[in-house]
């Protein structure tokens, strides 16, 4: 039994912003964000960016994400300020999931348009 | 190597369990432990084929992507576990009454751990009730499930499916793995050694299993096993009326 899952997204390189597409060796198919199950919390544990060029990923969270146009808020940023790759462990950003509606997803800016590729540790507890 | 389980029961423990619905345990004693050391199965993917068509937590229906894959928002109907070579290909926990020497104490985990699991037994049976039978729960409502792991103990006779329900936007990979004791067991003959384990008085290893529902087929099934349903609760001050019904339900027991 797996608590932990992976969420990987990239940049497509054609756009110099725009949002993550998630996926995960659990995910039969990616998604531009994910639904937290319903009173469940995600822990994301580690964070991973890499990329060919300065490339700044948000974290965005959403109350709702059933209504045609969720509102999102920034909770957390990365930024790869050139060619390479850099890693942080011992994160703690916590997310609840109070109503079943809650998502989160990741945008990201460049000032060119390159690959650039993050890296989630997202561990599902029950509240 | 993993280590096993701790809530499996180990050879000459009393396992108690309790069945809601009809107010009753069955109690036994572990003669033996068939597969002490090889505990585990990976079973695989989730039985859901590729075309399948689910039910949605929002009132729809979605098809299966995949072999193995739960779609998002989807829930399946009772699920069994197939198996060659077994009493029931279709039901590999399945076993006959006259396999009444044994049962199978089963804990599922699933990955993902986030999926809800909810039993129906038998299959078709849902079993999480609120306020009586006000409210049927169950993984399609908002309560009434676990998630990514279940513990059963499968009696033989009884068929026993799982559902489990998606709620997050991802169609998912799933699997199931299962740590399972095969146990070999009796049921103890002294009525008095029966009111000191249900009043807890000896130590035992206590299962409530989660069936609020008295189905026929249970209560048959336990019977026909068994040759009863198992003993009532009594509380301490009420030891002599105890090991009197005990004595009596021990007489129709039919398993040595």
């Amino acid at each position: 039994m797996s608590k932990e899952i992976i969420l990987r997204g990239e940049t497509d390189g054609a756009s110099a912003s725009g949002t993550v597409s998630l996926n995960s060796d659990i995910f039969h198919s990616a998604v531009s964000y994910f639904r937290l199950p319903k009173g469940m919390k995600a822990l994301i544990t580690f964070k991973k960016v890499s990329g060919e060029g300065e490339t700044l990923f948000t974290l965005q969270y959403s109350n709702d994400v059933t209504v045609d146009s969720p509102e999102w808020k920034a909770i957390e940023r990365e930024k790869l300020s050139s060619k390479g790759e850099m890693a942080v462990e011992g994160v703690a950003i916590i997310l609840h999931s109070l109503t079943g509606k809650e998502g989160v997803q990741v945008i990201y800016e460049q000032p060119t348009a390159v690959k650039a590729y993050i890296e989630l540790g997202v561990e599902l507890k029950n509240e | 190597m993993k280590m096993t389980d701790k809530r499996l029961a180990r050879e000459n423990e009393f396992l108690v369990v309790f069945i809601p619905a009809i107010e009753r345990a069955l109690v036994f004693r572990v003669k033996s432990v068939i597969n002490a050391g090889r505990e585990y199965i990976h079973y695989g993917p989730l039985p859901v084929s590729e075309g399948d068509v689910l039910s949605t937590l929002d009132g729809g229906s979605i098809s299966v992507p995949a072999d193995g894959v739960l779609p998002a928002r989807a829930y399946t109907g009772a699920l069994t576990f197939s198996m060659s070579d077994v009493f029931d290909e279709d039901d590999m926990w399945y076993i006959p009454a006259d396999y009444r020497e044994r049962v199978f104490h089963v804990i599922q985990h699933i990955t993902p751990s986030f999926l809800r699991v909810d039993a129906q037994i038998p299959p078709a049976v849902t079993q999480g009730r609120f306020q009586r039978d006000k409210k049927i729960i169950g993984v399609e409502k908002d309560f009434g499930f676990a998630r990514g792991e279940f513990e059963m103990i499968h009696f033989p006779e009884i068929h026993t499916g799982y559902r489990y329900a998606n709620d997050t936007n991802v169609d998912v990979r799933t699997s199931v793995e299962f740590t399972y004791g095969e146990y070999i067991v009796e049921i103890p003959k002294n009525s008095e050694l029966i009111f000191d384990i249900l009043t807890k008085k000896v130590e035992s290893r206590w299962i409530t299993l989660p069936i609020s529902v008295t189905d026929p087929t249970i209560t048959e099934g336990l019977k026909k096993t068994y040759g009863i349903t198992g003993f009532q609760l009594f509380r301490l001050d009420q030891k002599d009326e105890a090991i009197a019904e005990y004595a009596k339900i021990l007489k129709e027991v039919i398993l040595e």
